[in-house]
């Protein structure tokens, strides 16, 4: 979904503010909430890794602006938390209120070794969404692509300013799950991966810097061949004025 | 620039609440800011395109919290500091004492005849319109692409239709630059045109096959769309405007074609182009009446 999160390219959010020495976590707080999540502590939906991030995205636009990084992982789980009927709203207002009024009330805690220790391998490992797939790469290094102009409705991690714009195949790196489909459900459908160079100028425009490029990994169904750029790389292999194709290009040229 | 305030194209705000009997002002404030903004505007001097940059400018975060007249109040407010009419201590304690006595009357100037003024200048409007001695470049039917443009000031053409391509479907004359008003850089009045862009070039092949959307464009947004002349070329000229058109390709093929020695002993590359071009030749020619040859004549006599 063409959603608020997708700020690549727009002005207006002021200078981005490199914290020396940034710790991991700013407030206690913080690192209750990524505990929480990794734990998925009351969420039993089925929820996968992209379809949480699809999540996020549906925030109403003021209230992902307006919220911090934790702040929205907080929302989240609290949705999820009451989707899988752990809790409900009015549970989690009435902790919040007692709370408010005795801040010094003890915080639940529970002990369990066994299940941390798998928290822990999950946090130092991650979850590799790489896979072994039998179809071919369609693209090769240094291949003349076109982004896709797709604007679905659901998840995608192709962003709103990288449509339908050529660029250059500048990596591949194997077949990955597709997030367009596992966020809804669909499946993990695993396709090929590359990083692609587009140029500024190609994003934004002649007044763009002439030298600076953006680098970005799309998913092979993102991207479609270059046709124009096929063209002229028949043309150069025949040597000759052959094909139709060929002479409609050179009157392209006129 | 490119703000949140463009939300063209952007999902997650919910459906349109379309309100049955909608009144002008939901609350009574609303008309108070409205109000001040009027009377206001002759001591801020600044023109419409300016006060919505400022408003594009707001915070993304206070922005797609406010309402549409707290837009305005924010804006306004920010003005009347800026401009020295206000200060911003002089707000809050107004804002204070009224908050502890509601009740408390609130000053009341009479002035009959800026009122009369304002109320005329709500029923006229300020229109933009100009008169230029520049001829439109583009006429309606004519194919184009819009440019992709990403300025850092104001601009009236929205992200979601930017390099794309459309059709021309009304021309309204001239009307100020928004652009450059914005920022105090004049008028600068440009040929203003009603764009038509199918709904699967602005959203791709899954939008609906027959929607598409009108936009109002100024010319320097448009470019003429390269791939449409040469496709366009087989029709028969009809309107001299075509056979103008179709002058000025055939004058750009013969230069870009003439047989001399030099291009066909030259480069092998550019012989391999020439010779292309000539294939593509005969069919531009046979479509170019006698006048034109005449006048590529003239093209090639002043090019050397």
């Amino acid at each position: 979904m063409n959603s608020l999160h997708d700020i690549g390219g727009t002005d207006g959010f002021g200078p981005v503010q490199a914290e020396a020495e940034e710790p991991v976590f700013h407030e206690p707080w913080e690192r209750r909430v990524f505990g929480m999540v990794m734990l998925r502590a009351g969420d039993t939906t089925q929820t996968t890794g992209d379809g949480r991030r699809y999540r996020l995205e549906r925030l109403p636009p003021a209230q992902y602006l307006g919220s911090t990084y934790y702040e929205r992982w907080l929302a989240r789980q609290e949705e999820l938390i009451i989707e899988s009927g752990a809790l409900t709203q009015a549970e989690i207002d009435a902790k919040v209120a007692q709370f408010a009024v005795d801040p010094t009330m003890p915080i639940p805690r529970r002990e369990d070794p066994v299940f941390a220790g798998k928290i822990a391998r999950i946090v130092r490992t991650g979850r590799p969404a790489a896979r072994t797939i039998k179809g071919k790469p369609r693209f090769d290094v240094g291949d003349k692509v076109l982004t896709r102009n797709l604007n679905p409705h659901g998840h995608t991690r192709l962003p709103r300013y990288t449509r339908n714009k050529h660029g250059v195949i500048a990596a591949h790196h194997g077949a990955h799950v597709f997030p367009d489909t596992n966020a809804h459900g669909l499946g993990e459908n695993p396709q090929h991966l590359y990083t692609v160079r587009i140029s500024a100028r190609e994003l934004w425009g002649p007044d763009a810097e002439p030298n600076e490029c953006v680098l970005i990994d799309m998913w092979e169904s993102y991207i479609a061949p270059d046709a124009s750029a096929t063209g002229k790389a028949r043309k150069a292999k025949s040597g000759k004025a052959g094909g139709a194709r060929t002479v409609k290009a050179a009157k392209k040229r006129l | 620039m490119n703000s949140v305030h463009d939300i063209g194209g952007m999902d997650g705000f919910g459906p349109v609440e379309a309100e049955a009997n909608e009144p002008v002002f939901r609350e009574p404030w609303e008309g108070r800011t409205w109000g001040m903004l009027f009377t206001s505007m002759p001591m801020i001097a600044l023109p419409l395109d300016a006060l919505r940059h400022r408003i594009e400018r707001q915070h993304p975060v206070d922005y797609l919290a406010a309402s549409y007249y707290q837009r305005h109040l924010n804006n306004l407010e920010n003005l009347l500091i800026e401009t020295g009419i206000l200060s911003s201590e002089e707000i809050e304690s107004r804002v204070t004492r009224l908050t502890m006595t509601p009740s408390q009357p609130v000053p009341r100037l009479e002035d009959p005849a800026v009122a009369a003024g304002i109320a005329e200048m709500l029923k006229a409007g300020s229109p933009v319109t100009r008169s230029i001695s520049k001829k439109p470049r583009f006429a309606v039917g004519d194919k184009i692409v819009t440019r992709n443009l990403n300025p850092h000031g104001h601009t009236r053409m929205p992200r979601y239709t930017r390099g794309k391509k459309g059709v021309i479907t009304a021309h309204h004359g001239a009307h100020v630059f928004p652009d450059t008003n914005a920022h105090g850089l004049g008028e600068n009045p440009q040929h203003l045109y009603t764009v038509r862009i199918g709904s699967q070039e602005l959203w791709g092949p899954a939008a609906a096959s027959n929607e598409c959307v009108l936009i109002d464009l100024w010319e320097s947004y448009l470019a003429p769309d390269a791939s449409a002349t040469k496709a366009a070329l087989p029709v028969k000229p009809k309107s001299s405007r075509k056979v103008a058109k179709a002058k000025a390709v055939k004058a750009k093929a013969v230069k870009a074609t003439r047989p001399t020695p030099k291009v066909s002993k030259g480069k092998p590359a550019r012989t391999k182009v020439a010779k292309l071009k000539r294939v593509a030749q005969p069919k531009v020619a046979a479509r170019v009446s006698k006048p034109v040859r005449g006048k590529a004549k003239t093209t090639r006599k002043k090019s050397r």
